[in-house]
């Protein structure tokens, strides 16, 4: 404060007028530049979350966006028409987000979902479904990847959540991730019987994850949507279409 | 009404920006030496919250979010990149502002408060709740019960912990731990205690 | 405080004897919330360092130019300006960090070291001192804050960097890796055990200078 030089009112109002078209332009141009690197990167970690939830890869194991668009070329990507349960065409599948459903306010109701398969020959593989759960503030968004026999998961990815660090962001941990694999998602008459529960139950072991001490919301949140994506509103038509008819 | 009053006790309890998210942390250790000062700051955040995090909602839907522009035919424009820039703008603007009317036509209230108001520009809890406010969504309603909700959640842990730190003054620390050291084994305690409170809620 | 010296000084005082953290508190609101660990915090360490050198060298270069009645709101928008420059680049080429950093990006606006050193450093000395002091005072900034959150992810994960760290698996180690540590509450009990530790380092008396601290928190305002 030392060398306070005398102001006027207009000297003020020209500087702060130049800083003020000076900062806009400098973050303008960075989005500028930057905005298509942007979308690639946001594409590319859906893709790879899809990559992750089918357990293509190893754990630890990173790849580069022409590896992660190599592996996601292989899955079959259809559209469901969730009023029919049945594939759909209306919709093209190479430039469909599911989550612009919602700016429309049907959040709680999209009509059209993605799904990816991974075929053998004709048999299908793997399944890649979406889903997603409204958590504790914002949208958790996530895939689940059934096995062949489309009743037994085979992994799990969340992608997109706002959960409070620490506590509900431990839905993102590998390390429970992990506890999902192998559980099964319907009983042997095609019943739902999933659940994520803190009371371990050994009948129900093979359906059930443990839930994360400290995370009520978050995971009932899950399980919650895991029920209505897995029931009769969401996936199981087409799933018990699909065992019957790949 | 149960979603509102829902945010607001995860607000305050549950997900206390200053215990949870450890926000505002500065002014925290420098303004709680008294428990009078505490209030003060406290409900000075209350205000500033309530007001600040609505009127950034309002001017994010209407002018920067995706599409926000569709009413002047500039509907493909995404301006969401300057929200930091406006949102710190429109706080420090009404901090001014506030600072003015209430020194005008409120002086007792200025006299209580007006030390406190130029702090809170800069305290991360009052910008932390707006930029909250775009990543989860807010409507309108719940931006305001949002705002009122994270200031009192912020008032709350700062008068408690003044409280506490009034009677450390006469306690024997040990040697090394004495102000900040000690403060942050307070501030740990309490936030223990507030986990306690995670399953609250209607 | 206000003063310019000698080079080194500037860029070396910050880390140790005059860290910004440890000494005089500041700038805690985001280095802990996202100490959980270590990758965000080197991200977080970088975007810190990254907007101190830009506001206080641009700040620095237009010191004499700046009217003084509206220098904080120049100083804030110069700020914000990097700060949103930071965001944008971080979602172009680190989308998985910049999703776990969420809104503490932004709030390095609020990020009490950058207003401080802004106003009290770059308003008074040349751009080259400037740089040494950002680059010093982020350092300062990114040892304690990458500190905390090894520690929480070694002792609460077991892992480093996300690697696994042999010894501390919960199925074979000899230590079993505590939940705690990924809670709010052990950041702020390594906050008190590093100040204390330092406290404890002879020839070291940080307390004993109030009055300097009250002068950089004055700069908050």
């Amino acid at each position: 404060m030392s060398s306070v030089k005398p102001e006027s009112t207009a000297r003020t109002l020209v500087f702060a007028g130049a800083v003020a078209l000076g900062c806009a332009l400098i973050i303008s141009a960075t989005v500028y530049w930057l905005r298509p690197l942007q979308v690639a990167a946001g594409a590319s970690s859906y893709m790879h979350a899809v990559i992750n939830a089918a357990a293509l890869v190893a754990a630890g194991q990173t790849l580069d966006e022409r590896e992660i668009l190599a592996r996601f070329q292989q899955f079959d990507v259809r559209i469901l028409d969730l009023e029919t349960g049945t594939f759909t065409r209306e919709v093209n599948p190479s430039r469909f987000d599911y989550r612009e459903q919602f700016e429309a306010g049907q959040r709680s109701q999209p009509r059209f979902m993605p799904v990816y398969l991974l075929r053998d020959g004709q048999e299908i593989h793997c399944a890649v479904l979406p889903f997603y759960a409204q958590g504790m503030w914002s949208a958790i968004h996530g895939f689940v990847a059934l096995s062949e026999d489309l009743t037994t998961i085979r992994g799990v990815a969340i992608y997109e959540h706002g959960e409070t660090p620490g506590i509900g962001d431990r839905i993102q941990a590998p390390e429970w991730l992990r506890q999902w694999q192998g559980k099964r998602i319907y009983g042997s008459n095609g019943e739902y019987l999933f659940r994520i529960s803190a009371r371990p139950d050994d009948a129900a072991a093979r359906y059930t994850v443990d839930a994360i001490t400290g995370a009520t919301v978050t995971v009932s949140a899950v399980d919650q949507a895991m029920a209505r994506w897995f029931g009769d509103e969401g996936y199981a038509p087409l799933l018990a279409e699909l065992r019957r008819a790949p | 009404m149960n979603e509102l009053l829902n945010i607001i006790l995860r607000a305050i309890f549950t997900e206390n920006l200053a215990l949870a998210y450890l926000l505002g942390m500065c002014t925290f250790l420098a303004v709680s030496q008294r428990v009078q000062t505490a209030i003060g700051l406290g409900i000075a955040v209350i205000f500033v919250q309530t007001i600040t995090v609505p009127l950034n909602q309002l001017v994010f839907n209407f002018l920067l979010a995706p599409g926000a522009l569709s009413w002047a035919g500039l509907g493909h424009l995404d301006l969401g990149y300057m929200r930091f820039i406006v949102f710190i703008g429109i706080i420090a603007a009404f901090i001014q502002v506030l600072e003015q009317v209430l020194d005008r036509y409120f002086p007792d209230l200025h006299h209580a408060l007006g030390i406190y108001l130029p702090l809170l520009t800069v305290n991360c809890a009052i910008l932390g709740a707006s930029l909250f406010m775009v990543q989860r969504d807010f409507g309108f309603a719940q931006s305001l019960a949002f705002g009122f909700g994270s200031g009192a959640g912020w008032a709350l842990a700062i008068i408690m912990f003044a409280a506490i730190r009034e009677r450390l003054r006469c306690c024997d620390v040990p040697r090394g731990l004495e102000g900040h050291g000690v403060a942050f084994v307070v501030m740990g305690i309490l936030a223990i205690g507030f986990l306690g409170l995670r399953g609250v809620a209607f | 405080m206000t003063k310019g010296k000698p080079g080194g000084n500037n860029l070396l005082d910050p880390i140790t004897a005059s860290n910004p953290v440890t000494v005089h508190v500041l700038g805690l609101c985001s280095a802990l919330a996202v100490s959980i660990s270590v990758v965000p915090a080197l991200i977080m360490s970088a975007a810190v360092i990254g907007v101190l050198v830009f506001s206080n060298v641009l700040v620095s270069l237009l010191r004499h130019a700046m009217p003084h009645s509206i220098r904080l709101v120049i100083e804030v928008t110069l700020i914000a300006t990097a700060v949103a420059v930071v965001d944008e680049v971080l979602k172009a080429f680190a989308p998985d960090v910049s999703e776990v950093l969420s809104v503490f990006v932004g709030l390095i606006i609020t990020n009490c070291i950058v207003l401080a050193r802004v106003e009290n450093f770059a308003m008074h000395n040349g751009p080259w001192a400037s740089f040494l002091d950002a680059v010093g005072n982020g350092l300062g900034y990114s040892w304690v804050l990458i500190l905390v959150a090894a520690l929480r992810e070694l002792l609460g994960t077991g892992t480093l960097l996300y690697q696994p760290v042999p010894g501390l698996q919960p199925s074979s180690g000899w230590f079993q890796p505590s939940e705690f540590m990924q809670l709010t509450p052990s950041a702020f009990f390594l906050m008190a055990l590093i100040i204390w530790l330092l406290n404890r380092v002879p020839g070291r008396h940080p307390e004993e200078s109030p009055t300097r601290n009250q002068d950089d928190r004055q700069g908050d305002a």
